[in-house]
Order: C-alpha cells, then sequence, then structure tokens
C-alpha cells in the first residue's frame, strides 16, 4: 500500500504490536511448530520442510503469520519457496534476531 | 437526505460439496483440518447450466417478492463470471425480474472488494438524485473458473448470490468510505485466459504448485502468500484510515464485518489490529469464500441472529483480487 496513503502513520504506530523480544533458536521451532500445527514436534535446526507431515499451503500462511506477528517481517512467495530448512528461515529472518 | 439497507436476502445454488467429499477425492486434507483452519464446512456451487446470472435472479427474488418493484431504478450487478462477454448481466436480470424498463442497469467486474463499491455507488446516485431504490446484486460462480483438480481453490470458493435493496431516507445511514487499488498484485489471483490479452486454449498446458494442486492458464491461480501479505500489510491501515476518515474510535463500532476469505486470515487480521472478538463476525461454515458475497451473507446472518439491531454502527471491509479493497460505515 502506497505510504502516502497512511494518513495516521499506522504502519509505523502498528510496529509496536509485535513481540520486541530475541528469541532462542530452539524456541522459534518449537513455537512454529506448533504455530503450523506440523504433526510431529521432533525437529532440530535442520529438519527440512520437505519432509515434515503437514507442511503443505495451510502450514505456509500459518507461517507467515507466526513471522509477521513475531519479528514484524514480511516474508514473499519466492521467499518461501526457496526455504530448505529451519536454518534456512532463521537466517531469512535474521540471525541477529535470535538469542 | 440519506440512504439506507432496506433489505438484503442471499441465494446458494443447490450443489453441495463436504470436506469428506474434498478429503476423499485427494486425499490430502482430512475434514476437520479444512474446517479447524479454514472455518469451512461446506461450501455450495453452481451446476454446470446455472450462471451466476440465473443465482443473482433467484437472490433478488428474495427481496423482491415483498417489494413494490415499480420502486426500483437502478440496477447494479458485481460479477466476474458473467453470463456473457456481452450484453451486461444486469439488463439481462432487468427483463427478467420484470423491472420497469426506465432504469439504469449495468455491471461491474470486481471480487472481494465488491459489495463495498457497490454500496458507494448506490450512495452517490441517491445522493445525486440519479436514483431512489437501487437494487444492488452481488453474484459469482469461481467455481467454474477453477481446475478440478485444485485442492486448495476448491476448499476455499463457495458459489452464491446477494441482492440489497437500498433506499432513499430521511436520515443518512451510510458514513464515509475509504477505496484503494493497487493493480501491481494482478498476477496473484487471475484467470490469465479467456478473454482477448490470453483467448482461451483449449490445449491449454496442466501445471502443478509446490502444493500439488492443478491449474491451466484458462483457470483461477492464486498466489496464497502474496495474497495473505497483501492483507496483513492493507487490512490494518484500511481501518485506521476508514475510523480516522469518520471520527470514529474502534470503541464507537459495535460490530465489524471482514470480507469471509478464510478464518485463519480474517482471525490472524483482527488479533493485529485488535478488533474485540465479541465484536467481529467470522463464520463461512456452510458456504466458504463466496467472494463478493461474503459480506452482504454476513450481514444478513447478522441481523437474522440478532446480532446487530437497528441503531448500530457496522464496520464494513473488503479486499482481494485487483488488489482492490475498500470500506465503510454504516448505521442498521
Amino acid at each position: 500500500m502506497d505510504l502516502e496513503l497512511d494518513i495516521l502513520g499506522v504502519q509505523q504506530l502498528l510496529k509496536f504490536n509485535y513481540k520486541k523480544k530475541s528469541m532462542k533458536k530452539n524456541e522459534f521451532i518449537k513455537l512454529l511448530a506448533e504455530y503450523c500445527e506440523f504433526e510431529t514436534q521432533d525437529f532440530v535446526l535442520e529438519t527440512k520442510f520437505n519432509t515434515i507431515n503437514g507442511y503443505d499451503s495451510l502450514a505456509i500462511m500459518s507461517m507467515i503469520a507466526f513471522v509477521d506477528e513475531n519479528f514484524n517481517l514480511k516474508i514473499t512467495a519466492n521467499q518461501i519457496r526457496e526455504l530448505t530448512d529451519f536454518n534456512s528461515l532463521i537466517h531469512l529472518i535474521g540471525e541477529n534476531k535470535f538469542e | 437526505m440519506g440512504s439506507v439497507i432496506a433489505n438484503i436476502g442471499y441465494y446458494l445454488p443447490n450443489v453441495v460439496v463436504t470436506n469428506e467429499s474434498l478429503s476423499k477425492e485427494f486425499g490430502r486434507w482430512e475434514a476437520e483440518k479444512i474446517e479447524l483452519k479454514l472455518g469451512i464446512k461446506e461450501r455450495y456451487i453452481a451446476n454446470s447450466d446455472e450462471t451466476a446470472g440465473d443465482l443473482a435472479y433467484y437472490a433478488a427474488k428474495k427481496v423482491l417478492d415483498n417489494y413494490n418493484i415499480e420502486k426500483i431504478d437502478m440496477l447494479i450487478l458485481c460479477t466476474q463470471s458473467p453470463d456473457y462477454f456481452l450484453p451486461t448481466t444486469a439488463c439481462i436480470l432487468q427483463d427478467r425480474l420484470g423491472l420497469k424498463t426506465s432504469i439504469g442497469a449495468f455491471d461491474f467486474n470486481l471480487g472481494c472488494s465488491g459489495y463495498i463499491y457497490g454500496l458507494a455507488m448506490a450512495k452517490s446516485f441517491i445522493q445525486s438524485e440519479i436514483a431512489n431504490n437501487v437494487l444492488l446484486l452481488t453474484t459469482e460462480t469461481y467455481s467454474k473458473h477453477i481446475h478440478p483438480k485444485d485442492l486448495a481453490n476448491r476448499t476455499i470458493f463457495g458459489d452464491a448470490a446477494t441482492a440489497t435493496i437500498i433506499e432513499k431516507s430521511e436520515k443518512e445511514h451510510f458514513y464515509k468510505f475509504v477505496l484503494g487499488t493497487n493493480g501491481k498484485g494482478k498476477n496473484n489471483l487471475i484467470v490469465n485466459n479467456g478473454c482477448f490479452r490470453n483467448k482461451y486454449n483449449n490445449n491449454a498446458e496442466e501445471m502443478i504448485t509446490e502444493a500439488g494442486d492443478v491449474y491451466t492458464e484458462n483457470n483461477l491461480y492464486m498466489n496464497g502468500p502474496e495474497i495473505f501479505n497483501f492483507t496483513i500489510e492493507s487490512v490494518p491501515l484500511l481501518i485506521e484510515q476508514c475510523l480516522y476518515k469518520n471520527n470514529f474510535k474502534m470503541q464507537d463500532i459495535d460490530y465489524v464485518i471482514f470480507h469471509q476469505a478464510n478464518k485463519f486470515m480474517i482471525e490472524y487480521l483482527r488479533k493485529k489490529i485488535q478488533i474485540p472478538k465479541d465484536k467481529f463476525y467470522s463464520d463461512m461454515l456452510h458456504t466458504g469464500n463466496t467472494v463478493s458475497n461474503t459480506i452482504p451473507i454476513a450481514y444478513a446472518k447478522a441481523k437474522e441472529e440478532k446480532i446487530i439491531k437497528a441503531g448500530d454502527k457496522i464496520l464494513l471491509c473488503g479486499f482481494g483480487v485487483g488488489y482492490s479493497w475498500g470500506a465503510t460505515i454504516i448505521e442498521v
């Protein structure tokens, strides 16, 4: 949306909504897996998304929401297509956002 | 002088597609998972010989049966699956519904934002004394655009039609509108072939998405992640602008009706915008995402179930294909 339409600076205001505290990587994996309702929970940083039962377009919708809510970051369809494992998502979000 | 919604009705076609039947046919998503995540249990689709014009006719009959049809002096119809390239579906319905010939009638091509635009036009026609009683129809048969092997879109979308009568009134029941457009999103929700940019191709190649859904360029294509990103970016802003323009705060609003895209998406938007749960409509259980029909269906149901009552201020908000978006506030 054009910023010139942002009469209230809402896009700035909305940023206070997101959770600012940084996250541990294993906590991130656990929370994301729960949020996306992956069928098992024993994941490591190297777990490949395409081996996860339930990694489908519904889970991707959840992943977008999770990253937006926790990191105030938009991930595009092209970026999602190039994701391989949890590590690649953490890299995309930015290593500095994690403890 | 103002305008008011006098009556709303809707029509669902007869063919029901349940989650169980989709689950059985594709073996990918369990029926329960679809319902929990998307908030859809079943959706209705038109027969192969039933068109958007037919659906609109039945919806219109519901509101016109107890109405003096001589009063209708404008007919506006919103669809993206018209009966013909030409003539206009609204012209055909003027005749089929027995409306007088001294009226204006036209279609407009919008999707999930369409109802808001229809209300904006109805209000404008009444305010400018071009019309006194507007019949606004929304009707959609996206099922005809969708490839039979496209599970995602067959799961989300349902067909439907709605009819709204907007009348001139002493008191203005419509507040100000906010409308927006960004054509940069055109490729993310599109039927590529069939018009004149790309003609319908009988030999169109079947393509498979990463998710395993099949489509050709003749069919509806939706880039789900990009559409979701669009709503996350634009809807919070749209709501703020609509409240600001009308000098309201969220606490002044009695109820909020969003386009019922899918449960997960609108629930996420609700949380992001911090709209209280008890003020927020979320029900597409028996209809699915019916494009421009979801807002009037939700409004009609909320009224029927007495969730909203006379005097309530309702914020309506539509967003989607185009990209196109719009919001307004109405007093019931």
